[in-house]
């Protein structure tokens, strides 16, 4: 361990990345950190609880029976190998499945697919799967890079911002800092969202639409645009393709406005706004993704953007938030049952053979493989989970957990999460400050983390825990972060360049960098799309068949996050400080809402949807909109009655939007 | 070293500065409230050049010293006064008085807001940058 | 009710006002012997380089002060009647919250005093010292209403006169 004073660090909460220092005993701001600039949101200030935890798993655990009983590594690793092996034999590759973890880092991710790969299937995914899937399908398919196209700090450069979909100001408060520099500059900032939330508090007009409405209201934007002739024609033509198949008549501000619950004025002034200004951006997260029309979602906010001609220049770009500290990274390096490392297509053959060659294997699987929601129902012999409390961040998982352990099943987490619990062999791991490697933030921001405190027992880094089964496989595969960032350039070409060095100078290397003295690329598309044609593809995309109410679920139940906590909860709620401030789950309802179901504030309610039922306190609050109800998913009741309908091309499931009726537990 | 300032339009109500003032001291000396859930303004000490809760500290624990009010936790009596006497709340006391020093210098909150927030800054900076900014906007208007 | 209005374009950036307003606060309230009190100003003279233009900042006693709303000990009061926001010094703490919401950042530091100083319309005079002193009456006191109709009256002859001519 080396004896310097403050080791910098990267926040292991969400993918905005920022940058902070341990020290020995606590925890300094890093001011000249390029995203945060010093600032962190009280998850981030809260960081170092997690390393210390009298929770943390110290060494390896069979189980046996109802009992769990201490093994050492060798034994535990050997299980491992024995098993993943065994299943192999008896009923070959499709009963293998893997997810890996958003929050481990690219070398371990990258190995943990390898490993998968090698054994011959593709059912290997992450957390993604439930968060920006659609993203990755649509901005892929439309632009050729699933990515953010602009870094976050762009946003002080916009003259006018739209974020539809994400309450940043809660769930990526760092971003709320840029946005607050634009708004300085007199930029204009549009609020879509049915809520009213701490991100709607900026906005100058706050779009508060009916929930799964997003593509109405981005139609009857462009709608607004090509009538008034305020598209970037001279953009259409030059670098895009399919806008003469865009053919949206149909979306008058009236029909938009019967369909949203807006103001025909407020589409128009939201539509100009957005088209005259100078500079652009979109920005939008779980609001836009988690529907079974998300892929749709995604593709209309792209759209806008490409019209407009507000993509691949400093302020004007299309910026999906993602969540995790490396879901970016575990998705680059093609954790994903759709993709191989560098996205590559699971159908792609050509593509996937660079990578047989690389890996001197004899065949590597085709075809998608089981995505995380497919797991409970597949008949599985083996199931490995790396990092991700996957019981409690799935409604189907949640629901069907016992379906996950039909096989033989092996969790390596830092605590005993509710999943770790129903395993039959428990590992260890090193948390993120306890280990080396690169995480990749939201903005293609690839920064390396140092090693700062010890792993707690016996806790060993998940990239020592994989290259010791992969070695028990036949698989001889590093355990040095640094050997397999050197792979991963020749395997993931966007980190060609991508070093210990450049990686862990202070705020790291955005992606792509193709070569070791490339500086990066903040923006992208500057002058040609990651397409084959080089052209961005528009997509006409149209207002779906919404999630109904009916007399029996009168209301919308709405799922979301609060600052306070994060995602499955398994860091955040044992945070002292963060669960004091947030102990309990409540569902927000409107108080017209509440007076109608005979509800007070503070009173215990049962809310049911067609998929369960849960119970949980009612705040009365005037910020959410009549109709609709919140729960936030970082307790585990809110996966008793989240939707499960699925978005067929990315497998994402309907979060944000489920039928639902409220009344008094007694 | 001036004093802590609120942008009351920066503030989105994460709650970091109390999480991170507590980690710092163990009991936050400022705390963030949520106004009807529309609204979130954290409560402060305002190191105010005539203090109150200097004023009314009989035994000198808490006095005026310069820019600031500073605490002598010896000549503490533990009487509450001061916990009264301020008119923001911004006092607590339970076996202690737990009331903001500036973290000798840099403080926390200021640091950590993700939205600039809160500033240590002196108020003339504050009073003439907002000054120059609002003449600026009259000037534009007349010279249209 | 009479508001000091101010017309930017007229200002030459002669600081009369200042001088005269920080007198009319002294002790003396003579412009030679006020220079052993150096008392301050409570309002000020801010040039735009970008527009060529000095714009006089004073206190627009606002309808809805932001000041008095976030005032904690209730220093500032807004006169119901005449709408002036007054400041008690005896019970002003010094916090600075008034000055940090001052939407156009007029409310200063006393710093001997250690409270807020603030435009207090010169209750003793009939006239606001300010607005005596202003060589080029940039700025003028008077009812909204009667300046309003005053600038009214130019632009309606000129509406008057091209109607007119356009009709013959």
């Amino acid at each position: 361990m080396r004896m310097t004073a403050r080791i910098p660090t990267v926040c292991p909460y969400c993918a905005v990345g920022c940058g902070f220092y341990i020290t020995r005993n606590g925890m300094e701001y890093m001011q000249d950190h390029p995203v945060n600039e010093g600032a962190l949101c009280p998850k981030g200030n809260a960081a170092l609880d997690v390393l210390n935890h009298v929770d943390r798993l110290r060494y390896p655990m069979m189980r046996i029976g109802d009992d769990w009983i201490r093994v050492s590594w060798s034994e535990a690793l050997d299980r491992v190998a024995e098993e993943m092996q065994r299943a192999l034999r008896e009923k070959g590759p499709g009963a293998l499945a893997f997810l890996g973890s958003a929050k481990c880092t690219n070398e371990e991710n990258y190995i943990f697919q390898k490993i998968a790969r090698l054994m011959g299937t593709n059912s290997i995914d992450n957390s993604a799967r439930r968060c920006h899937s659609p993203t990755i399908i649509a901005l892929r398919r439309m632009l050729g890079t699933p990515a953010m196209t602009n870094p976050v700090s762009d946003l002080a450069l916009s003259d006018c911002i739209f974020i539809i979909g994400s309450n940043l100001a809660e769930n990526h408060p760092v971003v709320a800092r840029w946005i607050l520099r634009a708004k300085d500059r007199g930029a204009a900032v549009i609020v879509a969202d049915p809520r009213v939330t701490p991100t709607a508090w900026l906005a100058d007009l706050h779009l508060q639409l009916n929930p799964g409405t997003d593509i109405a209201l981005i139609n009857g934007m462009i709608n607004v645009i090509l009538n008034e002739g305020l598209e970037n024609s001279s953009f259409i033509k030059e670098r895009t393709s399919g806008f003469e198949g865009l053919d949206l008549s149909d979306y008058t501000p009236e029909r938009v406005s019967s369909i949203t619950g807006l103001r025909a004025g407020d589409i128009v002034r939201a539509a100009r706004l957005y088209a005259k200004a100078g500079a652009s951006s979109i920005v939008y997260c779980m609001g836009i993704t988690q529907h079974s029309c998300g892929t749709e979602n995604v593709t209309a906010c792209a759209n806008l953007a490409l019209v407009c001609g507000h993509v691949g220049r400093p302020g004007a770009g299309i910026l999906p938030l993602r969540g995790q500290n490396n879901v970016q990274g575990a998705c680059d390096m093609g954790a994903l049952a759709d993709f191989y490392p560098g996205w590559r297509s699971v159908d792609d053959s050509r593509a996937i053979d660079e990578l047989r060659r690389l890996w001197n294997a004899r065949a590597l699987p085709l075809g998608r493989g089981l995505t995380a929601d497919m797991m409970p129902e597949a008949d599985l012999r083996f199931l490995y989970v790396m990092g991700e409390d996957i019981v409690n961040s799935h409604p189907a998982v949640s629901r069907r957990r016992e379906r996950l352990k039909r096989g033989f099943m092996v969790v390596q987490d830092i605590f005993m999460t509710d999943t770790a619990r129903i395993a039959d062999l428990v590992l260890p791991a090193a948390a993120w400050a306890e280990k080396e490697g690169t995480f990749t933030s939201t903005e293609r921001r690839v920064q390396w983390v140092s090693r700062a405190r010890e792993a707690p027992g016996e806790a060993r880094p998940d990239l020592w825990i994989l290259s010791e089964v992969a070695a028990r496989l036949g698989f001889d595969l590093s355990p040095e972060p640094e050997e397999v960032l050197a792979e991963i350039n020749q395997a993931v070409p966007a980190y060609r360049g991508i070093s210990r060095s450049n990686a862990g100078a202070r705020g790291g290397i955005i992606w792509p960098c193709p070569h070791p003295d490339h500086p990066g690329t903040p923006v992208l598309h500057t002058e040609r799309f990651s397409t084959p044609d080089g052209r961005a593809r528009i997509s006409p995309v149209h207002h779906p068949a919404l999630e109904r109410t009916s007399p029996q679920h009168p209301l919308i139940l709405i799922t979301g996050r609060v600052v306070l906590h994060y995602n499955a909860g398994s860091m955040s709620m044992r945070s002292e400080g963060l669960v004091k401030r947030e102990p309990e789950i409540r569902i927000d309802v409107h108080p017209e809402d509440a007076a109608r179901f005979g509800v007070a504030d503070g009173d215990a309610v049962m809310i049911e949807t067609r998929w369960g039922r849960a119970r949980a306190r009612a705040k009365l609050t005037p910020r959410q909109k009549r109709g609709t109800l919140f729960m936030p998913f970082h307790f585990p009741e809110t996966n008793l009655v989240a939707s499960e309908i699925i978005d067929e091309k990315s497998m994402m499931p309907e979060l944000k939007v489920a039928a639902c009726r409220i009344w008094r537990a007694d | 070293m001036g004093k802590i300032y609120l942008d009351p339009e920066r503030c989105i109500g994460c709650r970091s500065c109390e999480v991170a003032c507590e980690r710092e001291h163990g009991h936050p000396r400022i705390s963030v409230d949520k106004v009807k859930d529309l609204a979130a303004v954290p409560v402060y000490c305002h190191q105010c050049d005539t203090a109150p809760c200097a004023a009314v500290c009989y035994t000198g624990s808490l006095r005026l010293d310069g820019d600031m009010v500073v605490f002598d936790p010896d000549l503490c009596t533990l009487c509450g006064l001061c916990f009264v006497a301020c008119p923001f709340g911004a006092i607590e006391l339970d076996s202690v008085i737990h009331r903001c020093d500036l973290c000798g210098g840099t403080p926390v909150c200021v640091m950590t807001c993700p939205t600039e927030a809160l500033q240590l800054e002196d108020i003339d900076a504050i009073t003439g940058s907002t000054r120059s900014r609002a003449a600026g906007v009259l000037a534009a208007r007349v010279r249209v | 009710m009479k508001e000091i209005l101010v017309r930017p374009e007229r200002c030459v950036g002669c600081r009369s006002c200042e001088i005269a307003c920080a007198v009319e606060h002294s002790q003396s309230r003579d412009l030679l012997k006020a220079l052993s009190e150096m008392p301050q100003r409570r309002l000020y003279v801010e040039h735009v380089p970008e527009y060529s233009l000095a714009v006089p900042m004073l206190c627009r006693h606002c309808e809805d002060a932001p000041c008095v709303a976030v005032c904690p000990t209730g220093a500032l009061t807004q006169d119901a009647l005449t709408g002036v926001v007054r400041h008690n010094r005896d019970i002003c703490i010094g916090c600075w919250t008034c000055a940090s919401v001052c939407t156009y950042g007029v409310i200063g530091r006393d710093r001997r005093a250690r409270v807020a100083i603030k435009c207090d319309r010169c209750p003793d005079r009939e006239v606001p010292a300010c607005v005596s002193a202003c060589p080029t009456r940039a700025l003028i006191y008077g009812e909204v209403e009667e300046v309003s109709r005053a600038r009214r009256a130019a632009p309606a002859l000129k509406f008057a006169q091209g109607v007119a001519a356009s009709s013959r």
